[in-house]
C-alpha cells in the first residue's frame, strides 16, 4: 500500500507567499436557519457555522441568508461551556501522547494556506503549544512541512529554535501527507502516540481556549494555471468567491474553470459559490478535457490506492466501496482517463 | 459526475509512443542480424536488408486495416504495441506474403473470439503464423548464415543475439536491459517476467545440470526470455492484481517449461496463450487472496490491541 504520491505540478503555476486581506465584505452569506433572525451578531452559531460579522438579514439566496455587514463587529461571547468541553476533550485526548504534531502541509496541489497561516501567527502557535506540553506532559512537538514550501517559513527558524521540544519536519512533496493518518505513517508515529492537528484546526482551538473566541476569518488559496500569479488571502468566512474573484480579475485568463479545493477531488463551483470554512483552495484552471478511453487492465489504479481498494473492480462490477477515501489517485494515475471515482464512492454521492 | 482536473502526464498515447520508441532498438538489431551481417557475408541482396523492418510495417498496417474494417477509424492503440512485438519473434526466412496472409486470418479470428474470451493476442497470432509455417514446410528459425553453418558462436555472442530465434528478438542482453526500461514504468507487469522466468528456471534447472537435451540453449532461449518481458506481461490478458499476477506468473512458468521441452521456440507461447485464458480466474484469486490478506492483519491488529 503507497503511503503517498508525488503529484506531477506544473512549474509555471506560482503563487505569492504575501498574504493579503479581504475582510470587509460588504455581504456574507450563513445557512438558512428555521427561525429568521432580524440581526446577526459575530460569532452567532448557525448549524455550526459561525457568522462572522455582524449586519441584518437581508434576503435569502437558495440555502442562504444574506447578511449585510454593518462593520460594527458586534460578537457574542463564546461563553465558559465550549472552552470547557474542550478543556475535558483535551485531557482524555493527550493521555499517553508522546507527540503534538502540526500538519502545515496541503494537498491541493497549488496551495499554500496551512504554512502561511503557520508562518503569520507561529508566536501565538508556539506559546500555546507550550502551554499544552506542559498541562498534558507531552514531550515533543513536531511540525510538519513540506521542504518546497521551507523558503516562506525560513523567517521563522529563530522563533522556533527558542523552543527546545519543538522541531520542523521538512518532508518530500507528496500527496495525502495533508490528511493526518497518512503523515503519521510517513513520520513513522503510531497513531495512539500522537495527536495530530491541521494548521486551522490548531488556531481553531487556540482562538476558542485561549481567547474564547470564534475564528471569523480563513485563509484561501486562489491559483491555478488559468492566474498569472496566485495569492493567497485571509477572508471573512462566508463570503461569495465572485467577491474574492474580483480582487484578482485582471491577472485572469479569459477562459477559465473555478474547482473549489483538491484538483483531485475537488468540484467545479460557479462565481456565486460560497466560501466556507472547509475550502482550502480555489483553483482557476484552464477548461480542458481528458477523453475516456478502454480500460488497459493496467492495474495502476490498484496499486497506487492508500487504503487498498480495486478501483476496476467496482468499474467492471458497477460496485462502490466503502473504504475509499475519495483522494482520487485511481482516476488521477488512469492512463485512460477513466473517472474511477466516480465507481469506487458511488453510493456515497 | 466527479472529475479530475490534473492528471498524471503519463496516458495511454504516451506510454504506446514509448513503446514503439524502445522497440525501435529491437529492431534496429533485427534489421542488423538479419540483415546487414547477411547481405555483408552474400546471403542476401541489398533489397532483403530492410526484411525485418518490413515484417513490422505489415504488422502495423494490418492493424490499421482491421481498425478501419471493425471499427471504422484508425485509432493509435495497444493493438500496434502487439503487432509491433509480434513481428519481433516471426522466423527470419518466413515469406513476407506468407506473414501477411496469416495475419491477416490471425487477426479476423482473434477480433471474433476476442468477443467471447480474453486472451493473449500476440501468442495467439504468433501461433497462427507458426501453423501458417508448418503448413508450407516452412517451420524453420534459422537464418541463412546459422543455416549454412559456416559460423560458430561463443556464448557471447549468443547472448547478444547471434543465436537462433525471431528475427529481431534473438537478442536477450537489448531484452533485459528493455524490462529494466520498462520496470520503472508503473503501467508494466514487472513481477510477471521475473516470476515466470524464475519458475521456468527453476524447473529446467534439473535438465541442465543432468547435461539433457538443449542445455544452456533451453535455459537461455531467447524465445522464452523475449517472451517473458514482451508478451506475457501483455496489459489486457494478463491479470492487474498482484496476487493474480502471481499466480499468472507461475503457471505460465511451468507450462513453458512443458511446452518448451518438445517445442523450444514457440512452447512459449502455447503456455502464455493457454494461461491468459485463465486471467480473470486469477484475479479473482488475486481478489479473494486480498481480502484474506486485510482480514488477517486486522485480525492481527485487534489482537495486539487487546493485549
Amino acid at each position: 500500500v503507497v503511503v503517498a504520491l508525488k503529484i506531477e505540478k506544473d512549474s509555471s503555476v506560482k503563487i505569492s507567499p504575501v498574504l493579503e486581506e479581504f475582510l470587509d465584505p460588504a455581504f456574507i452569506y450563513v445557512p438558512k436557519a428555521l427561525v429568521v433572525p432580524k440581526y446577526v451578531f459575530k460569532g452567532q452559531s448557525f448549524g455550526g457555522v459561525y457568522s462572522s460579522v455582524s449586519g441584518v438579514v437581508v434576503g435569502e439566496e437558495k440555502d442562504f441568508f444574506v447578511v449585510q455587514n454593518d462593520y460594527r463587529e458586534k460578537r457574542k461571547t463564546l461563553g465558559e461551556k465550549k472552552s470547557k468541553i474542550l478543556k475535558n476533550d483535551f485531557d482524555s485526548r493527550f493521555k499517553d501522547c508522546k507527540y503534538i504534531i502540526i500538519n502545515a502541509i496541503n494537498d491541493e496541489v497549488y496551495a499554500i494556506n496551512r504554512v502561511v497561516g503557520l508562518k503569520v501567527r507561529i508566536e501565538e502557535i508556539l506559546e500555546f503549544l507550550d502551554e499544552i506540553m506542559q498541562l498534558f506532559d507531552v514531550s515533543k512537538v513536531i511540525i510538519a512541512i513540506k521542504s518546497i514550501d521551507m523558503e516562506i517559513v525560513e523567517d521563522c527558524l529563530d522563533i522556533v529554535d527558542a523552543y527546545s521540544n519543538v522541531s520542523i519536519s521538512l518532508l518530500d512533496d507528496k500527496y495525502l501527507l495533508g490528511r493526518n493518518e497518512f503523515l503519521l505513517k510517513e513520520l513513522n508515529i503510531k497513531n495512539n502516540e500522537a495527536m495530530s492537528f491541521l494548521v486551522e484546526e490548531f488556531l481553531k482551538i487556540l482562538d476558542e481556549v485561549k481567547y474564547g473566541r470564534v475564528c471569523d476569518t480563513m485563509l484561501v488559496t486562489i491559483s491555478g494555471d488559468a492566474i498569472n500569479e496566485g495569492k493567497i488571502f485571509r477572508i471573512k468566512k462566508n463570503i461569495k468567491l465572485k467577491d474574492i474573484l474580483d480582487k484578482v480579475r485582471d491577472s485572469l485568463e479569459s477562459s477559465y474553470v473555478l474547482v473549489a479545493g483538491n484538483l483531485l477531488n475537488g468540484r467545479v463551483v460557479s462565481e456565486d459559490f460560497i466560501i466556507a470554512d472547509d475550502v482550502l483552495s480555489i483553483h482557476v484552471m484552464k477548461k480542458k478535457e481528458f477523453r475516456t478511453q478502454k480500460c488497459i487492465k493496467c492495474g495502476a489504479c490498484v496499486d497506487v490506492c492508500p487504503v487498498g481498494v480495486d478501483p476496476l473492480r467496482c468499474l467492471l462490477e458497477d460496485k462502490s466501496d466503502k473504504r475509499c477515501i475519495d483522494c482520487g489517485l485511481c482516476s488521477y494515475v488512469c492512463p485512460s482517463y477513466i473517472p474511477l471515482r466516480n465507481w469506487v464512492t458511488k453510493d456515497e454521492e | 459526475m466527479k472529475s479530475n482536473f490534473i492528471h498524471l502526464k503519463e496516458d495511454n498515447k504516451k506510454i504506446i509512443m514509448k513503446y514503439l520508441v524502445v522497440f525501435g532498438v529491437l529492431l534496429v538489431f533485427g534489421v542488423y542480424k538479419n540483415g546487414v551481417f547477411l547481405y555483408q557475408h552474400g546471403f542476401i541482396s541489398v533489397w532483403e536488408i530492410f526484411k525485418p523492418l518490413l515484417f513490422s510495417l505489415i504488422s502495423l498496417f494490418m492493424i490499421g486495416v482491421k481498425q478501419l474494417v471493425f471499427n471504422k477509424k484508425i485509432e493509435l492503440d495497444y493493438d500496434y504495441v502487439d503487432a509491433f512485438i509480434l513481428s519481433f519473434f516471426v522466423p527470419a526466412r518466413m515469406p513476407l506474403s506468407l506473414y501477411a496472409g496469416f495475419l491477416l486470418l490471425g487477426l479476423v479470428l482473434s477480433n471474433f473470439l476476442e468477443k467471447v474470451k480474453s486472451f493473449n493476442v500476440i501468442a495467439f497470432l504468433k501461433l497462427v503464423l507458426v501453423l501458417g509455417l508448418v503448413l508450407s514446410d516452412r517451420y524453420n528459425y534459422q537464418n541463412l548464415a546459422e543455416a549454412s553453418g559456416e559460423f560458430v558462436f561463443n556464448t557471447l555472442d549468443y547472448f547478444c543475439g547471434m543465436g537462433v530465434g525471431g528475427v529481431s528478438s534473438s537478442c536477450i542482453i537489448i531484452g533485459i536491459l528493455i524490462y529494466f526500461v520498462f520496470s520503472i514504468d508503473k503501467f508494466y507487469k514487472k513481477r510477471i517476467p521475473i516470476i515466470s522466468y524464475g519458475v521456468y528456471l527453476a524447473l529446467s534447472l534439473p535438465f541442465l545440470l543432468r547435461g539433457e537435451k538443449l542445455g544452456l540453449e533451453f535455459v537461455c532461449s531467447s524465445s522464452v526470455i523475449m517472451a517473458f518481458i514482451l508478451v506475457a506481461p501483455n496489459t489486457l490478458s494478463s491479470p492487474y492484481t498482484k496476487e493474480g499476477q502471481i499466480i499468472y506468473g507461475i503457471c505460465s512458468g511451468i507450462l513453458s517449461v512443458i511446452f518448451s521441452y518438445f517445442w523450444l521456440n514457440d512452447g512459449v507461447f502455447v503456455a502464455i496463450f493457454i494461461t491468459s485464458l485463465g486471467t480473470k480466474i486469477f484475479d479473482k484469486i488475486g481478489y479473494i487472496c486480498g481480502k484474506i490478506g486485510r482480514k488477517a492483519r486486522n485480525w492481527q491488529k485487534i489482537k495486539e490491541i487487546k493485549g
